[in-house]
Parts: C-alpha cells; sequence; structure tokens
C-alpha cells in the first residue's frame, strides 16, 4: 500500500503559490477583455480604468464625487473608527461575560436576539434617529475647514452601524475562549496569590489572543462588507461605496470598476494583514492542532 | 499546632455528587500530621482520593468535614503550598524564561531581579539552553524541569505533586527525582507525593502513605528512615517495595 501522509501537504514555495494562485484572477481579466471586444457601453476599457487608478488624488469632474484617494481616505476613517469601537467594547465585555455566568447571562439573549439582524438594515432607521449628525456635529466647535470637511462626512449613524456588525464575531469568540481556559492555570496564578491584573495581563489575554485574533479578522471582513454597502445608501456624499453608486448613475463606469477593484484590494491586503498577526499570536498552540 | 507538626489534618472527609446524585466518598475521615522538612509519600489505587487530598491542603477545594491547618503565616496573598501535577502545569503561551519567572512577577519583584533569578534557576536544573523555548517545544522531561524551576521561584514551603513523573521514561523519572531529592535537602521544603508507583515511593520518602479506595482512608504508613539518595540494589530497599506492595494487595483483596 502506498504510503499516504495524514498531515496536510507541505506549504510550496511562493513562486509556485503567486503562479496558482494568479490563474482564475487572470481569467476574470479575459472575460473582462471579451466585455471589452463586444461593444457594450458598460464596460470600460483597461486604460481608462487605469487612468482611475493612477490618478487618484484628480477630482473627476463629471461626477458628483470627490477624488478616488479622498474616497478611500474616508472609507477607511468610518471603518477604523466604527471598527476600533467594537474592538473596545467586545473584547472587555467578552472578557467580563466569560468569567462571570451572570453577566453572560444578563447579555446573552439580546446578543443572539441581534446578531442574526443584517446591520446594514438598520441603516435607514438608524439614519432617521441620529439625522445626519457627524462627528463634526458633535464634537468640535472650530476646526479648520479641511478637517471639518473630512469629520462632517463621518457619519454617527455609519460608525453605529459598522460598530453593529463587528461587535458579535469579537465578542463571541472572546466569551467562547475565555471559558475554555484550563482551570488549572487559574488555580496556578491562585496559589501564586495573583490579582486580577496579573491574571488578566498573564493569562486571560494571551491564552484568548489566538481566538480574539480570528474573531477580529472575521469582524473586520464584515465591517468592509457593511461600509460599502452604507455608503450608498442616500444620506452620503463620499466614500467608495458613493463613489461606486455615484459613476452607476452617471454611467462613468470606469469609476466603478476602479472602486471595485480597489474594494477588492483593500479587503484582501487587510485580511492578509490579519492572517499574518493571527499567526503570529497562535504559534504556542501549533503542537494542540 | 503542636511540636514541629507543619501540617495537621482532622477527620477530613469529602465526598463528591456525580451526575446521577450518586455520592462518592473522595476521603473519609482522613486524620495525618506531618512534620517539617518531610517527605510524605502517598500510595493507593485510582481513584482512592490522592488528587482530593492534595487539593484540600493547597486549598483548592474545601472539606465537608474536619480541619486542615498549616503551621505557617501565610506571605502576603501567596500560598504556603505549590502545586504540580502530571501536565498543563505551564503556561503553554510563555517561553520557558517567562513561566520561571512567573511567580516572582506576581509577588512583584523588579524585573530585572526576577530575569536574573530565573537565568541562575535554569542554570541550576540544567534548563540554560531553553529559556526561549515554548512549552509545546520541550520534551515532557524537559517541561516538568520547567515546572519545577517554577515551584523553585515561589516562597512556597510546601510542594504538593500530583504523580509529576508519572508520564516520564524512566531514565529521566529517575533524573528528576534525584534532583527533587537535592532540592528539598537545599530548600529545607516539605514534600507531599502522590505516585502510584511503589518503588518511587520507597525511594524518595521518609513516610509512605497507603490510601484504600471508596471511601478514601488511610490504611497504612510506613517510616522509612534509611539515609538518601537510596540505592535501588540492596536488599533493604527490596524489602520496603515488598512490604507495601502486599499491604496494598491485601487493601484491595
Ligand atoms: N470534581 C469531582 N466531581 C465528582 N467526582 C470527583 C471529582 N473529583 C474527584 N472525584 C471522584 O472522587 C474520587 C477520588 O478522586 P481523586 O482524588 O482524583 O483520586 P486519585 O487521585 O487517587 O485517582 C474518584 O472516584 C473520583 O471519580
Ligand atoms: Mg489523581
Amino acid at each position: 500500500m502506498r504510503q499516504q501522509s495524514l498531515k496536510p501537504e507541505q506549504a510550496d514555495s511562493l513562486t509556485l503559490r503567486l503562479a496558482l494562485g494568479s490563474i482564475l484572477p487572470a481569467l476574470l481579466f479575459v472575460a473582462w477583455w471579451m466585455g471589452i471586444q463586444s461593444g457594450s457601453a458598460v464596460i470600460p476599457t483597461f486604460g481608462e480604468v487605469w487612468h482611475v487608478l493612477t490618478h487618484p488624488f484628480e477630482e473627476p469632474e463629471e461626477l458628483n464625487s470627490r477624488s478616488l484617494a479622498f474616497s478611500v481616505l474616508l472609507t477607511l476613517i468610518r471603518l477604523g473608527l466604527g471598527y476600533g469601537l467594537a474592538v473596545l467594547t467586545a473584547v472587555p465585555l467578552g472578557i467580563l461575560s466569560g468569567r462571570h455566568r451572570l453577566v453572560e447571562y444578563v447579555i446573552h439573549p439580546l446578543v443572539e436576539l441581534a446578531r442574526p439582524i443584517n446591520p446594514v438594515v438598520l441603516l435607514p432607521i438608524i439614519t432617521v434617529l441620529l439625522g445626519i449628525s457627524s462627528l463634526a456635529t458633535v464634537f468640535f466647535g472650530q476646526i479648520d475647514a479641511w478637517r471639518y470637511d473630512v469629520l462632517d462626512q463621518v457619519q454617527l449613524a455609519m460608525i453605529l452601524i459598522l460598530w453593529y456588525g463587528a461587535f458579535f464575531p469579537i465578542y463571541l469568540s472572546t466569551v467562547h475562549s475565555v471559558r475554555n481556559l484550563r482551570i488549572s492555570h487559574l488555580e496556578t496564578m491562585h496559589l501564586l496569590g495573583a490579582g486580577r491584573w496579573h491574571l488578566l495581563r498573564w493569562v486571560i489575554i494571551p491564552y484568548t489572543l489566538p481566538a480574539l485574533a480570528n474573531g477580529m479578522r472575521i469582524a473586520l471582513g464584515i465591517s468592509w462588507l457593511v461600509i460599502i454597502a452604507a455608503e450608498i445608501f442616500p444620506g452620503t456624499r463620499s466614500g467608495l461605496g458613493y463613489m461606486l453608486c455615484t459613476a452607476c448613475k452617471t454611467s462613468d463606469y470606469e469609476y466603478t470598476f476602479a472602486a471595485i477593484i480597489v474594494i477588492g484590494t483593500i479587503g484582501l491586503l487587510l485580511n492578509e494583514g490579519f492572517r499574518r498577526f493571527e499567526r503570529q499570536v497562535s504559534h504556542w498552540r501549533a503542537v494542540e492542532k | 499546632m503542636s511540636g514541629d507538626n507543619l501540617l495537621q489534618l482532622r477527620g477530613v472527609t469529602k465526598s463528591y455528587l456525580t451526575r446521577s446524585r450518586e455520592e462518592i466518598h473522595a476521603l473519609a475521615d482522613v486524620t495525618l500530621d506531618v512534620e517539617r522538612e518531610r517527605f510524605l509519600a502517598v500510595v493507593g489505587p485510582t481513584g482512592c482520593g490522592k488528587t482530593t487530598l492534595l487539593r484540600l491542603i493547597a486549598g483548592l477545594e474545601v472539606p465537608d468535614q474536619g480541619t486542615i491547618e498549616i503551621g505557617l503565616t501565610p506571605k502576603k496573598t501567596a500560598s504556603p503550598c505549590a502545586y504540580l501535577t502530571q501536565e498543563h502545569s505551564l503556561f503553554p503561551w510563555l517561553p520557558v524564561r517567562k513561566n520561571i519567572e512567573i511567580p516572582m512577577i506576581v509577588r512583584g519583584v523588579y524585573p530585572q531581579s526576577a530575569r536574573r533569578m530565573a537565568e541562575e534557576v535554569a542554570a541550576s536544573l540544567g534548563l540554560g539552553d531553553y529559556l526561549g523555548l515554548y512549552p509545546h517545544e520541550l520534551s515532557g522531561g524537559l517541561q516538568q524541569r520547567t515546572a519545577m524551576a517554577r515551584l523553585l521561584t515561589t516562597e512556597a514551603s510546601v510542594w504538593l505533586m500530583d504523580e509529576p513523573f508519572s508520564s516520564l521514561d524512566e531514565k529521566t523519572r529517575h533524573a528528576l527525582q534525584h534532583l527533587l531529592l537535592d532540592i528539598q535537602k537545599q530548600r529545607r521544603i516539605t514534600v507531599i507525593f502522590v505516585t502510584h508507583t511503589i518503588d518511587e515511593a520507597v525511594y524518595l520518602a521518609d513516610q509512605v502513605l497507603v490510601l484504600s479506595a471508596n471511601p478514601g482512608r488511610i490504611v497504612g504508613s510506613f517510616q522509612l528512615s534509611s539515609p538518601k539518595p537510596r540505592n535501588r540494589m540492596s536488599e533493604d530497599f527490596g524489602f520496603r517495595i515488598e512490604q507495601v506492595r502486599q499491604i496494598i494487595e491485601r487493601v484491595l483483596a
């Protein structure tokens, strides 16, 4: 009988991975090229899209939108704030719930009730509630025009929606992981006379980090979907989603294509970055897998 | 607390309820005195309450009845007892160095001193080359060595050891037994050592306690006074092993 390894196949060289990984994206380009050849009015040429991508600071005159770079900046600011807020709230709450049953009893039902609701469908009602108030309306008195311009476009409704989308995966992975911690590790710290801070710093947080990183990566993926979708809603005047949508309305499809490519690329980079982080904080689990 | 006794158990009883609400008498009416700087070995069949006994002494469980007194003033919040099990005692997310430093970090030892101290202890246990490795990168023997290094950086004077060498091969086990005897002599600690290997008990202990199962109670106690380290080949050694074995067989029958 042939010897068969039970382990997953060993990783091959980077070149091979890149070569194999480019096959399907290349096919996509072929499809695009065939679309161009068919003479469809909807499909822009490579050159047009390339021009948009290589001139990110150009304010498109024909389009009721800001430059590509400004759109990316705004989308990332919204993402950073909403997602950051989710991390800052979900991690402490997750640890609390994981450690104290009573806290979990309070939080769990609402979490399970709210979790299946797609955050984007809440956007209209939240927009009605919060109006178009933005960071500029809430926090700042006098600031220079450029900053006001940016802050005014970070709508609270969007931050809330992003927080909503990112909170659950982070919270749930934290709770689950904290609960799985071996009691013997807690007992070791107890016998050493460790207080809360040492327990958190040396046991709970490092133990939870791999699961947390995984939850954070999933949450980031969700946030990226949510923010682009949210920017398509009325009430927005900027962002990648807005640019994509507006360009469609005015038939400037090269901007739509460029926005799609940028969205995909940023999504990929965010995911890869996080995967690396995840691997780094998980190395000590190598043997348990 | 009388005389030189460090540890006094009086009528200690502990039961557990199983899922089917059956009561298991893990320990029944255990009375025991342990003198300072003694090496006590506890042997007995699986399920006779050996682990329960150690956990009660460590304060990780509370007895249903009876009292446990330790004649030591605890230092700040740390327990006077250190507890070592067969596996999973190290923190897998910390390298050897930090695992050894943890008791000192918790005590608030100045980081530089903790670092130096950890290096010294590691060197004395032959762990000098492994400070940067993680537990899963170590053999079982080195893992238990690291765990013992961590006990050394606590200020505990009672070491509760629950079959710490059971999963090791014979050569490694003998090396660690030897090491433990050295440590006990130098640090003048009191050791309560659970094992299911009679040879290990007779090699290490000043006193061997035999427990019976269900309910767990003390059914025999031997003093062993020959000097350590003992010669496994000697006639006396073989005789002692036979003596303990007979008691255990009688209990199990
Ligand atoms: N937490 C627990 N819940 C229920 N039963 C337990 C628990 N801990 C121990 N026991 C039972 O108590 C008895 C003694 O256990 P233990 O002290 O672990 O014995 P030993 O270490 O000698 O094998 C066993 O029958 C065991 O099943
Ligand atoms: Mg046991």
